[in-house]
């Protein structure tokens, strides 16, 4: 593997902000590190950076233990949320700015120049200050100042948090392709599970300094291995109740009976106490029944969220507009598949304060 | 007119009455007194530039002068050499008592300048504390800490030290250090980085502290009086000379004229920087 | 010019520091006023207003005169001759009644109209003077053609050489020259004062240049404060041959008394209250130095007779005779004996009988006709020519 982190645990005062996190990065791969702020991914970005010393663990890059090599020396190139683009320097100074500290001959500094102001669409900015550019341009200033080395890898702390959301989906667009042109790693830390999941080829959910799960992106979405994934990527309705002896089945409380798909991971539930996490975009709605009520409806777009009242139990379902012509008021039933139900146990009230 | 106009009038008012009063006036006096001149206490109201000739071509307040120039930018280049590392080290290393040693630095001021001189007379002199242990060890007593330039360079630098560790202090603080970070990711050693983004990012507050060092240094006139010594007159001290001892008041505000010129002729030297090479961002988009 | 009279028994520190401030804050505000004549309030007929020095202004005689007269006694200070007669000549003729003034200072006042005379022989207490100081004797304050008395003499004192006694052999202690002998190079000083230097060194220049003695071109005997260009231009080579063996140019008694008393300086020219708290600590028992004033060097030496003045602008009557009875009080024995102590200052008023003998020697009571033989403060013949001589010096 190309990047290989071994068991990076690091102490802030006495708590663990990363806990013994283990990864094996691929020559090509583009992953993010996703996890709710203060979960420890933006300080094991900056392990790997080299801006900070892992209390524990081994940071290798390219084969080389580089754990104790300053930031300067590690080859690797960042892209910062506040892009931090010097304020004192101009575009065409940002931008070659890692070229003159690795004392590259002068015409070759102007010949990447030319290439990454090209490829970042800055041509003829080259002149102004940072001060003067949109929060997109500086965007891309930042990422070209990150490229423009041709580092080991590039990682990127946050980069498009501070850019509306229209500039941002195009911005994603641009990031990946570079990545795949590049062909080098991009480690993405991100607390927005969107942008993980329209970039990365493989994604780390990261939760109190310890990785939750690191897969494919397709498998954390539609497999979580965890009741935290299960609520933290997508939208999902939770259930609780009790697993039927035989397994089949969840009794969620006032009537409502979740049919389970068979399995040794339903089986080993049987009997006991669980909770069930469903995928809004799995429930379908059909009108003209009695089961539900629906008490509001959410305009997303290309599709609706619909908050429905079952029983004084509220669920979300999302569909399509094109799907029906539903009005708030209306009654319905809702369905789901048993494979759609993730089962886990329940949560414990040390994970609840953790 | 509408309150709105009145309350401009008022906050851009104030200050110019204020500045015209106390700074233009003043100012203006002088310049009108120097171009008269003195007879044994009288003074006679006839316009000449004699004074200014007398200056330009009288090789003892050119002497002062030079002496004054030169004193003022080895205190000032002392004060900013030294507050750097104070000002850094109290930034990395401050902790949670940064706030008390940045206010720390200002309990000087609760004593006068005068005090403070005739304390660091007590300090440099053949009695003060230094030579006094030299002697009692056994030592010769170090000639060049008593009534020297070199007393007075100490004095300076003591008085107005604590300017330029705040000036300083303040400027990084306000700088962002998280620059630093940036400059090592992209390859710049820990001292590339000082020199690629730390100093051009707070040349501006360097500037403002070595001007609030110098400006002072040029025309000042007890330190030079108490430390200095036979051949520790400076321009400053000459200047109050003419007004406080010989009534020689005309010559002395042509010498104030001359100071104050060479004052604004060295703040516009320093400030000629490109203020977006120091990250200086209230210049607008343009 | 500043004469530094610091009450002796004070904390020095203080009067030094507020000496210093106003050297500066006065000066500037002194050559911005000048030209605008910015005066104080007009006389209230229940206030006596004087112009003085401040280490005579003591408050338990103000307070005893305020209440006897029924009037407030307001003081303004001044740090030098030149500083007062500048207050005058700018309208303060008008603003004060009182005025002090030293040397040949007073003359000046007189003829250019700021001062005025008054019944010398009125006064009470004008039978208790020291006889160098009776009208007859002392003529620096009666005007030579009307024989009008126009001031009273107050303090006295010299500009001699306090030296260290076990360092200084009398026979040098004896000149002038001691203070340019570079035998004790290093081991010099003298006051920042610029007038006294140069009148000093103009004494031994002129002694040197024979032209003391010789016919004078003003037609007049030897007066130090009016030189020959010549003769400046040989006090200018003396001066700057004298800063390589000065210590420093001392800016206050205080740091003059612990330079004498550390030995670091053994010789230096001052109004003799140094040499006094020297001699008391000496005798206390505190200092094993022994130091000793040349009150007059055989060259000749410089002396001063502080004086009480009435301006011109107070008229004949009530206030003419509010004016002359603050004299008359303060030159009584009695307040003379206290100001005296309190100042360190000779008296031209004998109050011998109110002293010990140790009195009567440390303020020099027996010498006060020494003060025939030296020449009176004075202002020299041209500030500006000597401003250049004493910048030339600073800057050689």
């Amino acid at each position: 593997m190309y990047i290989k982190l071994e068991a990076i645990s690091k102490a802030y005062g006495g708590l663990w902000a990363v806990d013994r996190i283990s990864m094996d990065i691929g020559r090509d791969e583009f992953i993010s590190l996703l996890g709710p702020s203060g979960s420890g991914k933006t300080t094991l970005l900056r392990t790997i950076a080299g801006l900070e010393r892992p209390t524990r663990g081994r940071v290798l890059i390219d084969g080389a233990d580089v754990t104790a090599l300053p930031p300067h020396r590690r080859g690797v190139a960042m892209v910062f949320q506040e892009f931090l683009l010097f304020p004192h320097r101009t575009v065409a100074e940002n931008l070659c700015f890692p070229l003159q500290m690795m004392k590259m001959p002068r015409a070759e500094i102007a010949e990447r120049l030319k290439w990454i102001a090209g490829l970042m669409a800055l041509t003829g900015l080259e002149d102004r200050y940072p001060s003067q550019l949109s929060g997109g341009q500086q965007q891309r200033v930042a990422l070209g100042r990150g490229l423009v080395g041709r580092p080991k890898a590039l990682l990127l702390d946050e980069p498009l948090a501070n850019l509306d959301r229209e500039l941002r989906q195009e911005m994603e667009v641009e990031i990946r392709r570079h990545q795949r042109e590049l062909g080098i790693p991009f480690i993405y830390v991100t607390h927005n599970q969107e942008e993980a999941m329209s970039m990365s080829d493989r994604i780390a959910v990261i939760r109190g300094g310890r990785v939750e799960d690191f897969a494919g992106r397709a498998a954390i979405y539609d497999r979580p291995r965890t009741a935290f994934i299960a609520q933290f990527i997508g939208r999902s309705n939770r259930f609780e109740g009790t697993v039927s002896p035989d397994g089949s089945a969840m009794d969620a409380g006032g009537g409502l009976r979740l049919a389970l798909v068979p399995g040794a991971r339903t089986a080993s539930f049987a009997g006991s106490r669980a909770q069930a996490y469903i995928k809004t975009e799995k429930m379908s709605v059909q009108p003209n029944t009695v089961t539900c009520r629906i008490r509001d409806i959410i305009l997303r777009g290309a599709y609706c969220d619909y908050l429905l009242d079952a029983g004084g139990r509220e669920i979300f379902a999302s569909r399509p507009r094109s799907e029906a012509d539903l009005a708030r008021g209306d009654r319905v039933t809702v369905s789901w598949p048993a494979e759609a139900v993730d089962i886990f146990e329940p949560d414990t009230p040390r994970e609840l304060a953790a | 007119m509408t309150r709105k106009r009145l309350a401009g009038l008022a906050f851009l008012g104030i200050p110019t009455v204020y500045l015209l009063a106390f700074f233009v006036l003043p100012l203006l006096s002088m310049a009108v007194l120097s171009l008269w001149r003195t007879e044994n206490y009288h003074i006679i109201r006839e316009a000449s530039l004699g004074n200014f000739a007398t200056l330009l071509t009288e090789p003892a307040y050119r002497t002062f002068l030079m002496r004054s120039v030169v004193m003022a930018l080895s205190v000032s280049a002392l004060c900013i050499a030294i507050s750097w590392p104070v000002a850094y080290a109290i930034m990395l290393y401050g902790g949670r008592y940064k706030l008390m040693f940045s206010l720390a630095l200002a309990v000087p001021f609760l004593t006068g300048e005068v005090l403070r001189v005739i304390a660091l007379q007590g300090l440099l002199g053949p009695m003060g504390i230094i030579n006094a242990t030299l002697i009692r060890m056994g030592a010769a007593p170090l000639r060049f800490l008593m009534y020297s330039n070199v007393a007075s360079a100490v004095g300076l630098v003591y008085l107005y030290l604590p300017i330029s560790i705040t000036v300083i202090y303040l400027s990084l603080s306000n700088s962002d250090a998280r620059l630093v970070d940036a400059a090592k990711i992209f390859g710049a050693s820990p001292v590339q980085a000082f020199f690629q983004v730390t100093w051009p990012l707070n040349l501006f507050g360097t500037m403002i502290a070595a001007v609030l060092c110098f400006i002072p240094c040029l025309s000042t006139t007890l330190v030079p009086r108490f430390l200095g010594g036979p051949d520790g007159t400076l321009y400053g001290m000459a200047l109050s000379q003419q007004f406080g001892e010989s009534g020689t008041w005309a010559l002395g505000a042509a010498m104030g004229v001359v100071l104050f010129a060479v004052s604004i002729a060295a703040t516009a030297l320093a400030f000629r920087l490109d203020l977006r090479r120091t990250g200086y961002s209230g210049l607008g988009r343009s | 010019m500043t004469r530094d009279r610091t009450a002796f028994p004070t904390p020095p520190s203080r009067p030094t520091r507020r000496r210093a401030l106003k050297l500066m804050a006065g000066g500037t505000a002194m050559a911005l006023a000048a030209p605008y004549c910015i005066r104080p309030a007009e006389a209230q007929e229940n206030t006596l207003r004087a112009l003085m020095w401040e280490g005579y202004a003591l408050p338990e005689v103000i307070a005893a005169f305020e209440e006897a007269h029924g009037v407030r006694f307001t003081p303004t200070f001044f740090d030098g001759n030149s500083e007062a007669y500048n207050k005058l000549r700018v309208g303060g003729s008008k603003d004060f009644d009182l005025v002090q003034a030293d040397g040949f200072w007073p003359g000046l006042y007189y003829r250019e109209g700021l001062i005025r005379s008054f019944d010398f022989a009125a006064l009470s207490s004008s039978g208790g003077y020291f006889p160098t100081f009776k009208p007859e004797t002392f003529e620096l304050l009666m005007d030579a053609e009307s024989g009008d008395v126009f001031g009273a003499p107050f303090c006295w004192g010299s500009y001699g050489i306090t030296y260290n006694a076990d360092a200084v052999p009398a026979e040098k202690a004896g000149s002038l020259e001691l203070m340019f002998d570079p035998d004790f190079a290093g081991r010099l000083s003298t006051s920042a004062r610029f007038e006294e230097n140069i009148a000093m060194a103009g004494i031994l220049v002129a002694e040197r240049m024979g032209t003391k003695d010789a016919p004078r071109p003003d037609g007049k005997s030897f007066n130090p404060y009016v030189l020959t260009d010549e003769e400046l231009a040989g006090v200018e080579a003396l001066l700057i041959e004298q800063k390589r063996l000065l210590l420093t140019r001392y800016q206050d008694n205080n740091t003059l008394r612990q330079l004498l008393a550390g030995q670091a300086v053994v010789a230096a020219p001052e109004f003799a209250q140094v040499y006094r708290l020297l001699r008391a600590e000496h005798d206390a028992g505190n200092l094993p130095t022994e130091f000793d004033h040349q009150l007059v060097p055989k060259e000749g030496g410089l002396g001063w007779v502080d004086t009480w003045l009435v301006t011109s602008g107070v008229e004949d009557g009530g206030r003419l005779e509010l004016a002359t009875a603050w004299i008359d009080m303060i030159t009584s024995p009695e307040v003379m004996k206290k100001i005296s102590l309190a100042s360190g200052c000779s008296t031209t008023v004998d109050i011998r009988s109110l002293s010990t003998p140790e009195e009567q020697a440390l303020f020099l009571m027996d010498r006060t006709a020494e003060l025939e033989d030296m020449y009176m403060f004075d202002q020299p013949s041209s500030t500006e020519k000597w401003e250049r001589v004493w910048s030339n010096m600073q800057a050689a």
